[in-house]
């Protein structure tokens, strides 16, 4: 059985640049004494290797602050890197206003709610990208609890919203080339037609950049970037390329908002 | 009586409900139709592709050997049923003696059918 050999790298600025402990084929390192002291809890190096059999709590020179830095390393858990400061202790959990109110969360409490906020904060910002004036309805609460189920109520609201506005308006995100849409109760030309195959074939579906039109023919469905339904001038209007299944899901849609507007 | 129109709706689809209109179904994932109790949305030929025969009657005057596609339940507490597109217009209507009516649709091919029929009762 080989031993095998664990590089360790000196701090930035402490000379040398890397050194070497050779692992016995027995699982002992040379080199390295499992007997050898620490200094006690409580002092400042608490925990960190001492000179050996001797009465000083601590390294004191540069040069054996320097030793025992490598010496650490060498020894430490494969996660550990020179320089890092880990937490003696965790940070208090700052109390919260609700309602005029300072509520104290626990630990546990302030995790979840610290998640939730990011969560509600990243959801509404891409919303927000396609329609900055949207905002999540307010909601009340009187609990942390409550705060946290309120977050995830905003995020759950700016994600229908996103899926919304990604599949019943807005260009999508694949959109980059289209055609003039046909007046009310017209079709596309041949030519029209053609130049959409075009651009779907070199694009795809303008919202998931699919190929597959889904079409019996295999003609690209012209998409209007907004439903007519919805009265919008059709001279701005244009077809984009798009798949049979989207289109039908927009036309379940474009329903439901024809029958509100009516 | 049955009433036949060529159309080419919008998003490929027509819709059945009472004429107060009904619960839209999600028309996912790829179907011939999808339904809910007061709402079915039948998929037609692509609408760029050409128009789609869509008849409405009472199924005894349609005499079709073959099986339906669809053979269900419709709520129809107004007694009409509409057929309309996707943008709310108005296609087909009938009459209906009760607030539920038996509904079957036959069409001549499972995707994009250029031929539908509708028949009541």
């Amino acid at each position: 059985m080989h031993g095998r050999t664990i590089f360790f790298r000196r701090p930035p600025g402490g000379g040398g640049t890397e050194g070497r402990l050779q692992v016995g084929a027995g699982g002992g390192y040379r080199g390295y004494d499992p007997n050898q002291p620490r200094v006690p809890a409580g002092h400042p190096d608490g925990g960190q290797w001492t000179e050996k059999g001797g009465e000083s709590a601590g390294p004191t020179s540069l040069a054996e602050k320097q030793r025992s830095l490598d010496e650490i390393i060498s020894d430490a858990i494969d996660n550990a890197f020179v320089g890092a400061r880990y937490a003696s202790r965790r940070p208090p959990v700052r109390p919260i206003v609700i309602n005029g109110r300072s509520v104290q969360p626990t630990v546990e409490q302030a995790a979840r709610l610290g998640q939730a906020e990011a969560q509600a904060r990243d959801a509404i910002r891409r919303v927000q990208e396609i329609e900055p004036s949207w905002r999540p309805r307010p909601s009340a609460y009187e609990t942390v609890e409550g705060m946290i189920r309120a977050h995830q109520a905003d995020a759950v609201q700016a994600s229908e919203r996103l899926i919304e506005l990604m599949y019943f308006t807005g260009p999508g995100r694949f959109a980059a080339e289209w055609v003039p849409a046909p007046a009310p109760g017209r079709r596309l030309t041949q030519a029209g037609q053609r130049r959409l195959n075009q651009i779907g074939s070199l694009r795809g579906c303008y919202t998931c950049g699919t190929f597959n039109p889904g079409t019996r023919t295999g003609n690209y469905i012209g998409d209007h970037q907004r439903p007519t339904a919805l009265g919008r001038p059709l001279a701005h209007l244009s077809s984009v390329p798009s798949l049979q299944q989207l289109s039908r899901r927009q036309g379940a849609g474009a329903l439901e908002k024809a029958r509100t507007i009516t | 009586m049955i009433h036949t129109v060529k159309i080419a709706p919008p998003y490929s689809l027509i819709f059945i409900s009472d004429a107060e209109g009904g619960t839209t179904p999600e028309c996912s994932p790829p179907a011939p139709y999808w339904a809910t109790p007061s709402c079915i949305a039948v998929a037609c030929l692509m609408y760029q592709d050409g128009d789609t025969e869509v008849s409405l009657g009472q199924a005894r005057e349609m005499n079709l050997a073959r099986p339906p596609i669809f053979d269900g339940l419709l709520e129809t507490p107004n007694r009409k049923v509409n057929v309309e597109t996707a943008e709310g217009e108005l296609v087909l209507q009938s009459d209906v003696p009760t607030e539920s009516i038996r509904v079957r649709i036959w069409t001549n091919a499972l995707r994009e059918p250029d031929k539908i029929i509708i028949g009541l009762g």
